[in-house]
């Protein structure tokens, strides 16, 4: 769009004076041509300077392996509350577990008869 | 002359006996061995061995004067039971002891008779409803009680009266072989259940009670093998 606008200051400036024409056109074109240039190469930066292109191609590689480290961080991350939530699945007791502790707790308590013979007037047989 | 003819009758109908009927006792112990070592069936027979040392220390309770406040049935085939008055030392003996004699008596009652069996089987039937009635106090008690009573009657109902009879007599190995096995269990040096409790009532060590109910336990076993099918 630019380019566009730029030929169009030219063919504004070919239609100036008559005698002055042909330099100023020269003039004008050169310009424009080197405006068109310089505007080319400031739109088109990365295509024009090949260092600027390695330097952005080893940007995006840098870009990307931030990108693929922080993608790998979230799935390791993922992967971590994943297996900490498998693992916590696998460690949580089961329903078959809980009530055997349950049990186990209540028959320990055997070892305290005594006390609770004398609080409840009841015994305890095992 | 009659005596040797009698022997001699003996001893023929000892050899017209198949393997099997000679042997059947033995079959039907290591029948009852294989079943305990499976591991889903196994644990009914271990909650109705677990019930039967219950409700002996509650019934030794109710006979020497006591009450029983509460039955309670765990799912790894421990079990608790709460009494109020009573001999201790007999209460505690006979949790083990009441055990292994319900084991041989209930294989004992299904070897007399088809009928007898059937009869025993509703006896139990109704002690198990009214131990729910009158001394299960919790839901997971309820529900291992509510197994066994499913336990009992399908045996009645889904068994033709013969195979009613080789079960009850299966069950009841079972329930001797765990009593015959439990009191072992309590040479766990930690000097509680009821063998410490007798140790503490008679001040005989724990190991000269585990070494009685083990050895009922095998005596029983020995006798329930000479009886005659």
């Amino acid at each position: 769009m630019q380019v566009t606008n730029n030929t169009n200051l030219a063919t504004k400036s070919i239609v100036a004076p008559s005698n002055t024409l042909p330099v100023q056109a020269r003039e004008l074109r050169t310009r424009t041509l080197a405006q068109e240039e310089s505007q080319a190469q400031k739109l088109q930066p990365d295509t024009s300077s090949p260092q600027r292109f390695d330097v952005d191609q080893q940007a995006i590689a840098l870009i990307e392996r931030e990108q693929l480290q922080l993608d790998n961080n979230g799935n390791n991350q993922q992967q971590t509350t994943g297996s900490n939530d498998g693992n916590s699945r696998y460690d949580a007791p089961s329903n078959q577990n809980q009530s055997a502790v349950a049990a186990y707790q209540s028959v320990d308590s055997i070892a305290q008869r005594d006390n609770i013979q004398q609080v409840f007037g009841v015994d305890l047989f095992a | 002359m009659l005596d040797f003819s009698k022997k001699a009758s003996q001893s023929s109908d000892n050899h017209t006996l198949g393997f099997s009927q000679r042997y059947q006792f033995w079959l039907l112990f290591i029948f009852a061995i294989i079943v305990l070592q499976i591991p889903l069936v196994s644990i009914p027979f271990k909650w109705l061995e677990s019930y039967f040392h219950e409700i002996s220390h509650g019934l030794t309770a109710i006979i020497t004067g006591g009450t029983i406040v509460q039955i309670q049935l765990f799912p790894n085939g421990a079990g608790l039971c709460t009494t109020r008055g009573g001999s201790s030392f007999l209460i505690s003996f006979m949790g083990y002891g009441g055990a292994i004699i319900w084991g041989g008596l209930l294989f004992s009652l299904a070897s007399v008779h088809r009928n007898v069996a059937r009869v025993f089987s509703i006896i139990l039937l109704c002690l198990l409803s009214s131990s729910i009635l009158l001394w299960v106090r919790d839901i997971l008690t309820l529900f291992i009680v509510l197994v066994l009573i499913l336990l009992v009657a399908a045996q009645v109902r889904f068994s033709s009266h013969k195979s009613l009879q080789k079960m009850l007599q299966v069950t009841g190995l079972l329930v001797l072989i765990n009593s015959l096995m439990s009191p072992l269990y309590l040479l766990d040096g930690q000097a509680r259940g009821d063998g410490a409790a007798l140790a503490d009532i008679t001040l005989i060590p724990e190991i000269v009670w585990v070494s009685i109910w083990f050895i009922s336990a095998v005596f029983v076993t020995y006798r329930l093998s000479k009886t005659k099918f």
